[in-house]
C-alpha cells in the first residue's frame, strides 16, 4: 500500500484480524481457505493469509497490518472470502466506521477489541469477525488524570494482549487423524493463554 | 420465583440440553435422546452462536469456590492457674435470622496462648451473598483432653472470647488473612479484648483445575437422508442412582461425519473427580429440537487423559435395533486430539492480587414511578423503616459489592427527573453536588437517594444511554491508567425504555471494558427490552453500526418476583453470574493476577 505523501493529513491505524466465527457459503458451513482483505479505497487492499482446514468456519489468522488513514476516510471495509476450486468466493463484508474506532471509550492508543457482524451481498447475516485496532503515531493519546479514580499500580498483562477471544490457537497444526478421511474441523488449543499449564 | 426458573430454562436452552432421564443405569435411557434446544429459523446458525456466547459469556464459573479457612491467635488470656490455656476454636455460619450453625472445631493445643491451629474450616464461598462468621474460642478444661472435640460440650468450657467477620473481608484481603479481636462482654455490657484472633482462607486447589480437550470422531453414523449428519457432543456428569447432569455440549458442525470440534474445557468443580464417569453422547442436530441420537459412551477424565496419550479412540455404543437391552458397538469412534491440564485463576485469585469492584449506582427519577409523598408511590420513604423496591435493591447489592472497593467511594447518579435548575437531567449527581458523583458507602447512597427525592421532581422520560455512557468513561480510566479495577453499575428502573438503539449502542461501545451492569426493574411496567438487553437468550446485542457486543455485559432482573421467606434472592441471582463476566474480560485481555 502505497503511503499518502502528506502525513499531516492521514493517521497510522494498526489492525489485527483476529478471527472469524460461523461462516457459511449457500448456508454450508466453509471448511478451508477463508481469508480477509482490508480496504481503505479500491486501490489500496491487503490480504490475511488462508486459514487452513483446522478451523473450519471458525478461522484464525492473528495477523497485523498497519493501515494509513486520510483525515477523510469514512470507513474500513474488511471482505472475508473463501477460495474454492471455482474460484475465490466472497462469504460476507462489513463496512467498519472510523467511528467506531475514534469514538470509543477506550483512547484511540490503547488496544480495542471489536467484533462486527458480516453481511452477504443481499444483506443476510453471516458470521461474525473479530478483531483489534489501536492507533498509532502523533494521534497516541495521553490520558489526564480522572476526578473518578485514583491512579494505582498497573497489573501484569501477558505479552499477547492483542487478543480477544479465549482460546485462541497459536500456530497451524495438523491433527494426526486427518489421513482418516473427511475433513478435520475445530480450532486446537492455544498455548499460553493467560492460563499456567 | 418465576425470574430464577426463567434463568435456569434460559441456561439449559443456551447450553442445549436438559438432564438425561433418570434410571439404574445411563445406557438403559431410550435409544433416541432428545437434548431440548429451542428451534430457530436459524437453526445451527443461533445454536452455535448461543452455545459460544454461553461458554463466553459464563466464563466457565463455578457457582461457589471452596475454602478452607485456618486459625491462629495471639494474646488469649490465660484461664488456667498452673499452666497456660488449652484452646479450641469452634467456626459458625450466622444465619438471617441469627442463628448459629456450626462448620466446625478444631482441635485442642495444649498449654499455649498463641495457638496455631492444624485443622481447619471448610466452607463453600458464594460471591453473591453476605456470609457472615462467627468464631469462638474456649480453654477446654484437662479432664476433656482425651474425649474427640466434637463430643465436648461447650458450656463446660472456659469461654475465651469470640470474633466476628464477613467472609469477603478474609477474601479480599492481600494475603487472605484477616485479624480479628477476639471479646465478650462483661455483667454490664461493655466490651472487653481478649487477645487477637488471625483467619486466613485459602482456596483448595482442586477448585483451579481444569482440563482442556478437544473430541474428533470418525466414521459417525449418517442420519440424515440426503446430506450428512450434523453433529454435536453433550458431556454429562453421572450422578448417584444414574442420573446425568449435562456440564458441557460442544457445537454443530454441519454436514461432516468427521468432525473436529473445537476445544472445550471442563473445571474439576463440574465433574468431580478425575475417575468419575461422564457420559459423552453425540447426536445428529435437528432444528425442531428432537436431536437424534448417534452414538455414546462412557468415560471419565482420566479415560480420556489415556486414550489422548495412547492417541487411540473408544468406540460409540448405541442400543440394538433388535435387542433394546443391549448395547452395540459403532465403528464410529471418539479421538482426543488434544488433553491439557491447566490451573484456571479464579475470581478470588485476582481479587487476593488487589483488584477491586467499583460500584456505581444509577436511579430511575421518572414520573411514572408516582408521587414519592404517596403510599402506592415506587419511591415512597416508609417512616416505619420499610424499605422501598429501589432502597431495597441498592442494599442488598450493595452490601455484598461494598467489601471488594477498598475505599468504599460510590458514584451515585439519578436520570430521568427535572434538577433544581429546571432542566430534565439522564444523568445527574444523586447527592446534588453538580462536580463530585461520589458518595461515601452504602449508607451514603441510601441518604443521597432519600435527599433527592426532597429535591428532583419526577420527569421523563426513560432513557439509560447516558448513565451507561457515565460509567462507560470511569471504566475507560482503568483501562488507561491500567487500574485494578472492575466496574459495577447499578441501573434500577421501573419503566419501558425509550432510548433502545442509543442503549445498545453504548452497552456494545462498553463492552470491551472492564463493566458490568446490573439492571433491576421495579413495579408491574413490562420489561421485555430489559430482557432483549439481557442477552441470555445468545442473541449478542449489535449497535447500529453492526459492531457486536465483544461480551455480555448486561443482568437483569425483574424484582416484583421476590417473594417473602425466599430461599433464594433475586437480587443473588443477580448477582452470580458477576464474578464470570469478571473472569471473562480478565481472560479475553489477558490478563492475569499480579502476586
Amino acid at each position: 500500500m502505497e503511503k499518502s505523501s502528506s502525513s499531516s493529513s492521514s493517521r497510522s491505524l494498526e489492525v489485527t484480524i483476529i478471527s472469524a466465527e460461523n461462516l457459511r457459503k449457500n448456508h454450508r458451513s466453509i471448511k478451508k481457505n477463508a481469508f480477509v482483505t482490508l480496504e481503505t479505497d479500491p486501490n489500496n487492499s491487503q490480504s490475511t493469509s488462508m486459514a487452513d482446514s483446522i478451523g473450519g468456519s471458525y478461522p484464525s489468522w492473528n495477523e497485523k497490518f498497519e493501515l494509513t488513514l486520510p483525515y477523510n476516510l469514512r470507513y474500513i471495509r474488511l471482505e472475508v472470502k473463501c477460495k474454492t476450486a471455482t474460484g475465490v468466493k466472497t462469504i460476507g463484508s462489513v463496512n467498519i466506521p472510523i467511528s467506531d474506532l475514534l469514538e470509543d471509550f477506550i483512547p484511540p492508543s490503547c488496544l480495542h477489541h471489536l467484533s462486527y457482524r458480516l453481511r452477504e451481498r443481499d444483506g443476510d447475516r453471516n458470521g461474525i469477525i473479530n478483531l483489534s485496532i489501536r492507533m498509532k503515531g502523533a494521534d497516541s493519546y495521553v490520558p489526564r488524570p480522572s476526578p473518578y479514580m485514583r491512579v494505582q499500580t498497573g497489573y501484569k498483562i501477558n505479552s499477547n494482549a492483542c487478543r480477544s477471544m479465549p482460546m485462541l490457537p497459536t500456530g497451524i497444526r495438523q491433527t494426526a487423524y486427518n489421513n482418516t478421511g473427511g475433513i478435520a474441523m475445530g480450532i486446537p488449543v492455544s498455548k499460553g493463554y493467560g492460563l499456567v499449564l | 420465583m418465576g425470574w430464577y426458573r426463567k434463568y435456569l430454562t434460559r441456561g439449559q436452552q443456551a447450553v442445549g440440553g436438559g438432564g438425561g432421564g433418570g434410571g439404574s443405569g445411563p445406557y438403559q435411557q431410550q435409544q433416541h435422546q432428545n437434548p431440548t434446544t429451542s428451534g430457530t429459523v436459524e437453526g445451527t446458525t443461533a445454536t452455535n452462536d448461543a452455545v459460544d456466547f454461553f461458554y463466553r459469556s459464563h466464563g466457565q464459573q463455578a457457582l461457589f469456590t471452596p475454602l478452607e479457612l485456618s486459625l491462629s491467635a495471639s494474646k488469649l488470656r490465660d484461664r488456667d492457674i498452673l499452666s497456660k490455656s488449652d484452646p479450641m476454636a469452634v467456626g459458625y455460619i450466622k444465619r438471617k435470622d441469627g442463628t448459629l450453625e456450626e462448620i466446625g472445631r478444631t482441635e485442642v493445643i495444649m498449654n499455649t496462648l498463641e495457638p496455631v491451629w492444624i485443622g481447619k474450616f471448610s466452607i463453600a464461598y458464594q460471591f453473591e451473598i453476605v456470609q457472615p462468621l462467627v468464631f469462638r474460642v474456649y480453654d477446654v478444661d484437662t479432664k476433656y483432653h482425651n474425649l474427640p472435640v466434637e463430643s465436648l460440650k461447650l458450656k463446660e468450657q472456659e469461654f475465651l472470647g469470640e470474633a466476628t467477620c464477613v467472609l469477603s473481608q478474609i477474601v479480599t484481603k492481600p494475603s487472605k488473612t484477616l485479624d480479628l479481636k477476639l471479646q465478650r462482654k462483661d455483667g454490664h455490657g461493655a466490651i472487653i479484648d481478649l487477645g487477637s484472633l488471625h483467619v486466613h482462607a485459602e482456596e483448595e486447589i482442586s477448585s483451579r483445575q481444569a482440563f482442556e480437550m478437544i473430541f474428533h470422531c470418525t466414521q459417525l453414523e449418517n442420519m440424515d437422508l440426503f446430506s450428512k449428519s450434523d453433529p454435536f457432543l453433550r458431556v454429562s456428569k453421572i450422578v448417584e442412582g444414574g442420573n446425568v447432569i449435562p456440564i458441557c455440549k460442544t457445537e454443530v458442525v454441519k454436514d461432516n461425519l468427521n468432525p473436529i470440534w473445537k476445544p472445550i474445557c471442563l473445571t474439576m468443580q463440574q465433574f468431580g473427580g478425575k475417575d468419575n464417569p461422564l457420559l459423552i453422547e453425540c447426536f445428529d442436530f435437528e432444528s425442531s429440537g428432537n436431536h437424534e441420537l448417534i452414538g455414546k459412551l462412557q468415560k471419565s477424565v482420566a479415560d480420556l487423559e489415556i486414550l489422548y496419550q495412547e492417541r487411540v479412540g473408544a468406540n460409540f455404543l448405541k442400543a440394538s435395533s433388535v435387542r433394546h437391552d443391549h448395547m452395540k458397538s459403532l465403528k464410529s469412534q471418539l479421538f482426543v486430539d488434544e488433553f491439557c491440564n491447566k490451573t484456571l485463576y479464579s475470581f478470588l485469585d485476582y481479587i487476593s492480587s488487589g483488584f477491586e469492584l467499583n460500584f456505581m449506582v444509577a436511579v430511575d427519577f421518572t414520573a411514572s414511578n408516582g408521587n414519592p409523598r404517596l403510599p402506592d408511590s415506587l419511591h415512597y420513604i416508609d417512616l416505619s423503616g420499610r424499605l422501598n423496591a429501589y432502597q431495597q435493591a441498592i442494599f442488598e447489592v450493595g452490601e455484598v459489592i461494598q467489601f471488594y472497593d477498598s475505599d468504599k467511594h460510590f458514584p451515585a447518579w439519578g436520570f430521568g427527573g427535572r434538577t433544581s435548575d429546571g432542566v430534565v437531567s439522564h444523568c445527574f449527581n444523586l447527592n446534588g453536588n453538580p462536580s463530585e458523583s461520589e458518595v461515601d458507602g452504602v449508607n451514603g447512597i441510601m441518604s443521597a437517594y432519600s435527599n433527592a427525592l426532597h429535591h428532583v421532581t419526577l420527569a421523563g422520560p426513560t432513557l439509560f444511554g447516558q448513565v451507561i455512557n457515565k460509567a462507560a468513561q470511569i471504566a475507560t480510566q482503568s483501562v488507561s491508567y491500567n487500574q485494578r479495577k472492575y466496574n459495577v453499575l447499578l441501573i434500577i428502573t421501573d419503566g419501558v425504555l425509550t432510548d433502545l438503539q442509543e442503549t445498545k449502542n453504548a452497552l456494545v461501545k462498553a463492552s470491551d471494558l472492564p463493566l458490568s451492569i446490573l439492571i433491576v426493574g421495579v413495579g408491574g411496567a413490562d420489561f421485555k427490552e430489559m430482557e432483549i438487553l439481557d442477552a441470555d437468550n445468545g442473541k449478542r446485542l449489535q449497535s447500529s453500526t453492526g459492531r457486536i457486543a465483544t461480551r455480555d455485559i448486561v443482568q437483569f432482573v425483574p424484582m416484583r418476583e421476590v417473594h417473602a421467606g425466599g430461599q433464594i434472592s433475586i437480587i443473588q441471582a443477580l448477582l452470580q453470574e458477576l464474578p464470570g463476566q469478571f473472569l471473562t474480560y480478565m481472560r479475553s485481555k489477558n490478563i492475569v493476577p499480579h502476586f
